[in-house]
C-alpha cells in the first residue's frame, strides 16, 4: 500500500495539466513530489488506475486512428440507444468525515476538496449523501428534535459545526453538487415498538414510527430541508429511512414497505408539496435481497403498486451489503418509469478493504459499472474519510469500515481506497446528465465497461480489466475511432 | 485480377531500425526486398499469394515477416525463412473474415531482415471487401432431413432458402471459395453464435414445424431464425441441449407472459408453480422471492427451484425458511416414468414453498407419481446434508395413505405408502411439509384432492380461445366473412390438419388459412383425433342453421363422410354435412373420391358407391331428391336422375382420386333447385 502524503496528493496532476496547489514549500514532503513531465493533450484523455498503484488516475492521452476502422476487437457506441441520465457520483459527508476534514489544515483540506469535488481541476464528484440526524458514523447520537413536539426541531452542534461547513467548501469548488439526505431513525418520542401495541420505544435503535406521528415527521423533513436551504445548500433527493429493515444498527429504526408506504402517501409527499418542495424522494434505501424477509420482497415495486405513494416518489435506492445487483434490473423493468440510485456500499477489514489489488477490480464491478450498467442514475459510496483507527465511530456502529479515503492521526497523509478511485473514474469523465448510452461489438472475459455521452457531447467510455493481461481493442462512435491497450488489472477513464 | 501497389511508406534498402547503436554505427548488411504481387485489392477470407525476391549483398538474410493489420490490430501473420539471397519467395497471407467488418484499406507490412538484424520494411493499404457469393449452401445436420440446402442470394450479404422444415433444423453454411485467391468457407456455431471457420450445427428453430425460411447474413453473421424463450421479455439462455434457463424474482401471485416457446399448448405445466390462465400467461403460486426457472424444451415443461440471494439453489434454514427438496424413487416431473428423481441429487424437485415455511408437492397417480409404491424424503438442499429424518424432525405426520419412515421397518425419513394402500391413477396428491416450527417441528400431510382433469389443448380461432369438453372435439361460435384470414393457434401439428375444402383456402401447410362461404355465423369445429377441421353453419342464435332462417342446407346418406370414408355419415340427422354456401343459393360438397376403407382426410366420397339427398334443416324435413332436381352439366352421366337417392349410374366412370364437386343450386328458388355433379381428374 502506498501512502501517499498530503503534498504528495497536492502534486499530483489531476487531469493532465493541473498546476498544483497550495502546498507549502517549507513542507518537507513535497521534496518528494515527482517532476511533473508535460504531457501533449491529444484528442483522447486517458485516466488510468492499476490495481497496483503503479498508474494512479495517471492521465494519458491518445490520438485519434487516421486508418479505416477493421479492428474485430471494436467496442462500438451508439448514442442513439440510451438508457438513463446520470445524476452523479460520490461519497457520504458523515459527522466523522467532516470532523476528520476539519482536523486537516485550512489549506490542505480546500486542497482535497478541489482535487476530490472540483468538475474543472479535479475528479469532479457529484452527487453526496449526508445524514439527518445522526448516522453510525456521527459523532454522538442525536436529532434534530429530542425535546417531544415538533416545534422543538433545530440543527445541532455537528450540522452547525461540521457539516454545513464542509458541505460549504465542496460547494465553493462545485456549485452543481447534488445532496442525498437520509435519516437513521426519527426523533425517539416519535418512535413505538410495534405497530401492534404501539408501546412508546425511546431507543436510538429499532422500534418502528408511531402513526400518530407522520405529520410530525414529515414536517422533520420539510425544516431539515429548509434549515439547510437557509445555509445556501439545496437537498436534491432524501430516502425516509437508512436501511428500513435493519434493526440492528446503532441509529435505525424498522420501516417496512406497508410503512412507508403510508408515511410518503398520506404525509411526507402532501407535506412536500405543500411547502413547495422539490426534492426527490427514493424509496426504500437498502440491500438487494430485502434482508431476506420473505414479506419485504421487491419493497419499492409494492409501493410502486399504489399509485397515490407512487406520485411521490422519484424511484428507489439500493445498497449491496445483501444481494445481487441484478435486483436492480429486476426492478426496473417492474417499474421502468422509475429511477434507480445506489446510494452506499462500504469498505472493511472484512472484505479486504485496504487491499486495492483485491479491491479495485471487484468494486469497478460490483459497484461502479454493476449499478450504473442496471440503470443506477447515480452512485454514492459510505464514508468520504476515516481515520486510521477507522473512526470516529460510535458504538454499535460500525468498527471495520474504512474510508474512501483513510487519514493518518497527522491529519496530512491520506490513502486512497477502492472505492475513491472507482468514483473519481466515473465522476472525472461522466458529468451530470450524461447519457448512458449503447454499445455493442468487443467484449472478453474480465472486461467490463460502460459508455456514455455528456451534455456537451463529448463521450465517455470506463472500463475495468479484471484480468492479468493486457486487452487491446478499439473504441468506435461512428465518427472518431481509437486504440488502447487497456493494462491488467486496471482501471480507465476515456473521454473524447 | 489486376494488381497494382499501392505503398505508402517504402523504406527500400535504407532503414536502420533496432540495431543501430548509440555510436550511429550503420548497422550491417543490406537487405533488399522486390515484392512482385501486385496488391490492389482482396477479399475476406482469402489467401493473399505474395512473391518477393529477397536480397543482400553483405549479409546472410534471416526470415521476411509478413503482417496485416485490420485498423492498429495484427489479424494474420507468416513468416518465412530466407536462406539464399537473390531468390523469389512465395508464401500465402490469409485474410481474416471478421463479422461487422466493414470494407475498409488493411496495412500489409513486409519486413526482410538478415541475421545481424537489419532490417527493411514496406508498408501497403490493401483495400479489403466482402465477397459477393451468388449462393450458399446450407449442410443439414439433422438426420431426418439430410442433404443440402441451396441459400439463394436476395440481396447483398443475405442470403435464405424456404423449404418444409422441423421445428428445429441444425446445420453449417458453406460459402464456396469466390475468386482466384479465395477460400471454401464454414460458417458454424460456437458460444451461442455463428462463426467462420466452425462446422457446428447453427441449431435454427422456429415457432413451429412447417415451412419456414432459414437465413444468414455474410455481413453481421446474423442467421434466423431462432426461437426466444422468454418470461415477461425476459430471454431464457441456453445452456446444454434442449435446455435454457432464467433467473427472475416472482412474486406470489404475479402475471407471466411466456414467450417463443414452440408448442406452447403441448407444454405440461406444473401445478405447484403454476396456473395457466385462458390468455396463455401463467400465475405464479409459491411465495415471491428468486427462482430459477429451466425450460425443458424436449419434455415440454418448466423445472423451478428457489434461489438464495446469491443466486444459488436455496437450502433449508433451521428456522424453517429457504427450501425443502425431494429425493428418492416413484416420483418425477413432469412423468415418474420418464424423469424419475431418482437419488440422483441434481435431479431434486424443488416443492413450492405455498406459505411462509409451508412446502408443498403436487403429483398424479400415474402420471407424476408411481400408484403401487413410493420411496422418497425431504432434503435441506439439493444434494446430500441435512434431510428430515421420522425419528427426529416430524412431530405431528396425517396421512391416511403416506407413512414417514422412523427408521423401524422403513428407511428413517423415507416416505412409503401405508399398508393395503395403491394410489389411484389420475388422482391428485398433495404432500405438505409445515416447518413453520423450525426443522425440528416438522408437520406432514398427505391427501387427494380430487381427479385431474384432461389436459386440455389451448386452442384459439383469431384469438378466441376454442372450447373442449372431451379434449377430442374444440369448437368455437363466431361470425366469419368470406376471405377473411383465419388464424389457428395452439395446435402444435396443425399443419397435418384437414381443412374442410368447401369452407377453407389453405397455404404454407396450412400457415395460412382463409374463409371460403359466404359471411354468416358459424360453428368451426377442431377434431384431435382425426385431424379435422369442419364447419357447421349456425342460426343467429347459435342453434343449427336451417334453410330458412340462414341459408342451410345439409346432406344425410352413405358415401358421403367428413373428413374420410371411416366416417361415413348414413342417415343420422345428428351428424348431417352442413354445405358451404360458396355463392348465394349456391351449396357445395367438394373434395376427393376415395375406397370405403383405407381413405385419407379429404376423401369425402366413395369412388364406388354413394346413396345421399339433400335437407333444408338438420333434421327429416324438407328435402331434395335426385328425382326433384334439375340435373345440369353431365350430372347424369354419373348420377341417376330418376331416383329420389341421389346414386351413381351404373358403368359411372368415377375413378379413385377424382377430385368432385357437387352443387345445388337453388338460386331459381329454394323450389326449383339445380344439381350438379363434375369430375376433375
Amino acid at each position: 500500500m502506498t501512502n501517499l502524503p498530503i503534498g504528495a496528493v497536492c502534486a499530483i496532476s489531476l487531469l493532465g495539466a493541473m498546476t498544483m496547489c497550495s502546498c507549502s514549500d517549507s513542507d518537507p514532503k513535497t521534496t518528494d513530489t515527482p517532476v511533473q513531465t508535460p504531457i501533449e493533450v491529444k484528442d483522447v484523455k486517458v485516466i488510468t488506475t492499476t490495481s497496483s498503484r503503479s498508474k494512479d488516475l495517471a492521465v494519458s492521452y491518445l490520438d485519434f486512428s487516421e486508418k479505416d476502422n477493421m479492428s474485430p476487437s471494436t467496442i462500438r457506441l451508439d448514442a442513439t440507444e440510451q438508457y438513463q441520465t446520470m445524476d452523479g457520483f460520490g461519497v457520504a459527508i458523515t459527522g466523522s468525515t467532516c470532523y476528520n476534514l476539519m482536523q486537516m489544515s485550512p489549506e490542505d483540506r480546500k486542497a482535497f476538496i478541489e482535487l476530490t469535488f472540483s468538475p474543472s481541476s479535479g475528479y469532479g464528484f457529484s452527487y453526496v449523501r449526508v445524514a439527518i440526524g445522526c448516522s453510525d458514523f456521527s459523532l454522538s447520537e442525536y436529532t434534530c428534535c429530542d425535546t417531544e413536539g415538533i416545534d422543538n426541531f433545530a440543527l445541532t452542534d455537528e450540522e452547525n459545526i461540521y457539516v454545513i461547513p464542509i458541505l460549504k467548501e465542496i460547494l465553493a469548488v462545485n456549485p452543481e453538487l447534488k445532496i442525498m439526505g437520509t435519516p437513521w431513525t426519527a426523533p425517539r418520542w416519535m418512535k413505538v415498538d410495534n405497530l401492534t401495541n404501539l408501546y412508546p420505544y425511546y431507543s436510538w435503535t429499532s422500534g418502528q414510527l408511531n402513526p400518530k406521528y407522520y405529520e410530525d415527521y414529515a414536517q422533520y423533513f420539510v425544516k431539515w430541508i429548509e434549515a439547510f436551504n437557509r445555509n445556501g445548500i439545496s437537498i436534491y433527493s432524501i430516502t425516509p429511512q437508512n436501511e428500513p429493515l435493519n434493526r440492528g444498527n446503532s441509529a435505525s429504526m424498522y420501516m417496512p414497505w406497508e410503512q412507508e408506504r403510508d408515511f410518503v402517501k398520506t404525509a411526507l409527499g402532501p407535506a412536500f408539496q405543500k411547502a413547495g418542495i422539490s426534492t426527490k424522494i427514493y424509496a426504500f434505501d437498502h440491500n438487494y435481497n430485502y434482508d431476506d424477509i420473505a414479506d419485504q420482497k421487491n419493497y419499492p415495486v409494492n409501493i410502486y403498486e399504489d399509485a397515490e405513494a407512487a406520485q411521490y416518489l422519484a424511484g428507489a435506492a439500493f445498497h449491496n451489503y445483501g444481494g445481487d445487483k441484478n435486483e436492480l434490473t429486476a426492478v426496473h423493468n417492474a417499474a421502468p418509469g422509475m429511477d434507480l440510485v445506489f446510494s452506499e456500499t462500504s469498505i472493511g477489514t472484512w472484505n479486504n478493504g485496504q487491499d486495492l489489488s483485491k479491491r479495485l477490480s471487484e468494486d469497478m464491478q460490483e459497484v461502479a459499472l454493476g449499478t450504473v450498467n442496471q440503470w443506477c442514475k447515480g452512485v454514492i459510496v459510505w464514508n468520504l474519510m476515516l481515520d486510521e483507527e477507522r473512526g470516529p465511530n460510535r458504538p454499535g456502529g460500525c468498527t471495520t469500515c474504512f474510508g474512501a479515503v483513510d487519514i493518518n492521526h497527522d491529519y496530512t497523509t491520506i490513502t486512497r481506497n477502492s472505492h475513491y478511485y472507482i468514483i473519481a473514474h466515473l465522476s472525472s469523465v461522466v458529468k451530470p446528465g450524461a447519457v448512458r448510452i449503447g454499445t455493442s461489438g468487443f467484449t472478453a472475459t474480465g472486461l467490463t465497461y460502460s459508455a456514455f455521452q455528456n451534455t456537451d457531447g463529448t463521450y465517455a467510455l470506463v472500463a475495468n480489466n479484471s484480468t492479468s493481461e493486457t486487452i487491446k481493442f478499439t473504441v468506435d462512435d461512428g465518427t472518431h475511432h481509437f486504440y488502447y491497450s487497456m493494462p491488467a488489472n486496471s482501471a480507465v477513464s476515456l473521454m473524447w | 485480377m489486376t494488381f497494382k501497389y499501392l505503398p505508402i511508406i517504402s523504406l527500400g534498402a535504407a532503414m536502420v531500425l533496432a540495431s543501430c547503436s548509440d555510436d550511429d554505427i550503420k548497422a550491417p548488411g543490406n537487405p533488399i526486398m522486390d515484392v512482385k504481387t501486385t496488391l490492389s485489392s482482396a477479399c475476406f477470407g482469402d489467401s493473399l499469394r505474395i512473391t518477393i525476391n529477397a536480397s543482400d549483398a553483405e549479409v546472410p538474410l534471416s526470415t521476411i515477416h509478413a503482417d496485416l493489420y485490420f485498423g492498429e490490430e495484427i489479424v494474420s501473420s507468416e513468416v518465412v525463412r530466407t536462406k539464399v539471397s537473390g531468390q523469389d519467395y512465395e508464401f500465402a497471407l490469409y485474410v481474416p473474415y471478421y463479422a461487422n467488418i466493414p470494407d475498409g484499406r488493411a496495412t500489409l507490412r513486409l519486413q526482410l531482415q538478415n541475421i545481424n538484424f537489419t532490417i527493411t520494411e514496406q508498408e501497403y493499404l490493401v483495400p479489403i471487401s466482402h465477397p459477393d457469393y451468388d449462393y450458399l449452401a446450407f449442410v443439414s445436420a439433422d438426420s431426418d432431413n439430410p442433404g443440402e440446402y441451396t441459400m439463394q442470394r436476395k440481396q447483398q450479404y443475405v442470403y435464405e432458402f424456404t423449404d418444409k422444415l422441423p421445428q428445429k433444423m441444425k446445420g453449417y453454411i458453406v460459402a464456396p471459395a469466390y475468386g482466384e485467391n479465395g477460400n471454401e468457407l464454414t460458417f458454424g456455431y460456437q458460444s451461442n453464435s455463428i462463426i467462420v471457420g466452425a462446422e457446428n450445427p447453427i441449431p435454427f428453430s422456429n415457432s413451429k414445424a412447417g415451412r419456414y425460411t432459414i437465413s444468414f447474413n455474410t455481413f453481421s453473421f446474423v442467421g434466423s431464425p431462432f426461437v426466444t424463450l422468454s418470461f415477461d421479455g425476459e430471454e431464457f439462455v441456453a445452456t446444454e441441449g434442449d435446455l435454457a434457463q432464467l433467473d427472475l424474482t416472482l412474486s406470489q401471485g404475479e402475471i407471466i407472459t411466456p414467450a417463443g416457446f414452440p408448442n406452447f399448448s403441448d407444454w405440461w405445466i406444473d401445478p405447484d408453480y403454476f396456473t395457466l390462465n385462458d390468455d396463455e400467461t401463467l400465475t405464479f403460486l409459491p411465495v415471491g422471492g428468486k427462482y430459477r426457472i429451466i425450460a425443458d424444451q424436449s419434455k415440454l415443461y418448466f423445472r423451478v427451484y428457489a434461489l438464495n440471494s446469491t443466486g444459488e439453489a436455496a437450502t433449508l434454514a433451521d428456522d424453517g425458511s429457504g427450501a425443502l427438496w425431494v429425493i428418492g424413487e416413484n416420483v418425477g416431473k413432469p412423468s415418474s416414468s420418464t424423469n424419475a428423481v431418482g437419488w440422483t441429487t441434481e435431479n431434486a424437485l424443488c416443492m413450492a414453498q405455498v406459505s411462509d415455511k409451508v412446502y408443498q408437492l403436487t403429483v398424479t397417480g400415474g402420471k407424476t407419481i408411481d400408484c403401487d409404491q413410493i420411496n422418497f424424503k425431504f432434503f435441506g438442499q439439493m444434494g446430500w446434508g441435512v434431510e428430515l429424518k421420522g425419528s427426529e424432525n416430524f412431530t405431528e405426520i396425517n396421512s391416511s395413505i403416506v407413512g414417514v419412515g422412523d427408521g423401524n421397518g422403513h428407511d428413517d425419513g423415507n416416505l412409503y405408502l401405508l399398508d393395503g394402500v395403491t394410489l389411484s391413477a389420475n388422482t391428485i396428491y398433495r404432500f405438505v411439509v409445515d416447518l413453520t416450527g423450525g426443522i425440528n417441528a416438522a408437520k406432514f400431510s398427505a391427501y387427494a384432492d380430487g381427479e385431474e382433469q384432461f389436459t386440455e389443448k389451448r386452442a384459439y380461432l383469431n384469438g378466441q380461445k376454442m372450447t373442449t369438453y372431451d379434449n377430442a372435439l374444440y369448437t368455437i361460435s363466431t361470425n366469419l366473412s368470406q376471405g377473411e384470414a383465419i388464424e389457428l393457434t395452439g395446435i402444435s401439428d396443425l399443419s397435418e390438419y384437414f381443412f374442410d375444402y368447401d369452407y377453407f383456402v389453405c397455404a404454407d401447410d396450412n400457415d395460412t388459412v382463409t374463409f371460403r362461404p359466404l359471411d354468416g355465423y358459424y360453428r368451426i369445429t377442431l377434431n384431435v383425433t382425426q385431424k379435422a377441421v369442419s364447419v357447421a353453419r349456425l342460426n343467429p342464435d347459435g342453434s343449427d342453421a336451417d334453410y330458412a332462417t340462414s341459408h342451410a342446407i345439409y346432406m344425410l346418406g352413405w358415401g358421403v363422410g367428413f373428413p374420410n370414408q371411416s366416417y361415413q355419415n348414413g342417415w343420422s340427422t345428428d351428424t348431417a354435412l352442413c354445405l358451404a354456401e360458396v355463392e348465394p343459393n349456391v351449396f357445395q360438397y367438394s373434395d376427393y373420391a376415395g375406397p370405403e376403407s383405407g381413405s385419407n382426410n379429404g376423401d369425402k366420397l366413395r369412388y364406388d358407391y354413394v346413396q345421399f339427398k339433400f335437407y333444408q334443416d338438420k333434421s327429416w324435413g324438407h328435402e331434395y331428391a335426385a328425382n326433384a332436381c334439375e340435373f345440369i352439366g353431365d350430372a347424369a352421366n354419373y348420377i341417376n336422375p330418376d331416383n329420389g337417392d341421389f346414386t351413381y349410374v351404373d358403368g359411372h366412370d368415377v375413378q379413385e382420386g377424382d377430385f368432385i364437386t357437387i352443387r345445388l343450386d337453388l338460386t331459381a328458388g329454394e323450389d326449383s333447385p339445380k344439381f350438379s355433379f363434375s369430375v376433375t381428374r
